[in-house]
């Protein structure tokens, strides 16, 4: 199994980069976004991670997630189809 | 680039995917192992993989607004950006697979439905990115 610390390291490493760039292309408010996103990936892997000897607690977030990812990305398929 | 870049972030995430293993028979007890309390790293995996997912469908909402480069904008109704939503349908309907297999304790369903997740997800991250 890959080495966690090392995953995050890479992940904020990619945080930061993109904080720093995408702002000069002149995409401020996605750049802040997407930016925003990453950054709150790492503190759920972070989360996930540091409960990861609870089983309940991530079979409870894998539920709630597949009912909230699963809403997040109806609404998302109905923008990018235009309906 | 940089949104490729992005992405991979994403994906990065998700190929952490390992199955786990499933619990061995206890011959003391003569009980077959009990599938909740296995598959610890699967578990784990598709709740990244679920925020991996997310991070990636708010990166599509900001890319389908008005003002994005033309380049790398997901406009709505457009043939790329069905693509898009079709390849999140894949995305969404493996990790409900993953999900399903692990409330079953099925090892080998698990696998194949993490390896399918991470699979679609390089596709998305390719069409999201123009390649």
């Amino acid at each position: 199994m890959m080495n966690i610390k090392e995953l995050i390291a890479d992940i904020e490493k990619v945080a930061h980069t993109a904080a720093a760039v995408i702002p000069g292309a002149g995409l401020i408010d996605a750049g802040i976004g997407i930016a925003g996103s990453i950054i709150g990936l790492i503190d759920k892997t972070k989360q996930t991670f540091g409960a990861s000897a609870d089983v309940s607690g991530l079979d409870a977030a894998r539920h709630a997630l597949e009912t909230s990812v699963s809403a997040q990305e109806a609404a998302e398929n109905k923008e990018l189809r235009g309906n | 680039m940089r949104i490729f870049c992005l992405l991979a972030a994403a994906c990065l995430v998700t190929g952490c995917t390992t199955t786990g293993g499933g619990g061995a028979f206890d011959p003391m007890s003569m009980s077959s192992p009990a599938p909740l309390a296995n598959n610890l790293p699967a578990r784990q995996a598709v709740v990244t993989a679920f925020n991996a997912f997310q991070v990636v469908l708010n990166t599509e909402h900001l890319l389908a607004q008005p003002g994005v480069p033309a380049g790398i904008a997901l406009t709505p109704g457009s043939v790329r950006a069905r693509h898009v939503a079709d390849l999140n349908d894949r995305v969404l309907a493996a990790l409900k697979a993953a999900n399903a297999a692990i409330d079953a304790g099925s090892t080998a369903q698990i696998g194949a439905a993490l390896d399918s997740a991470n699979t679609v997800l390089v596709d998305l991250q390719q069409a999201i990115a123009g390649a």
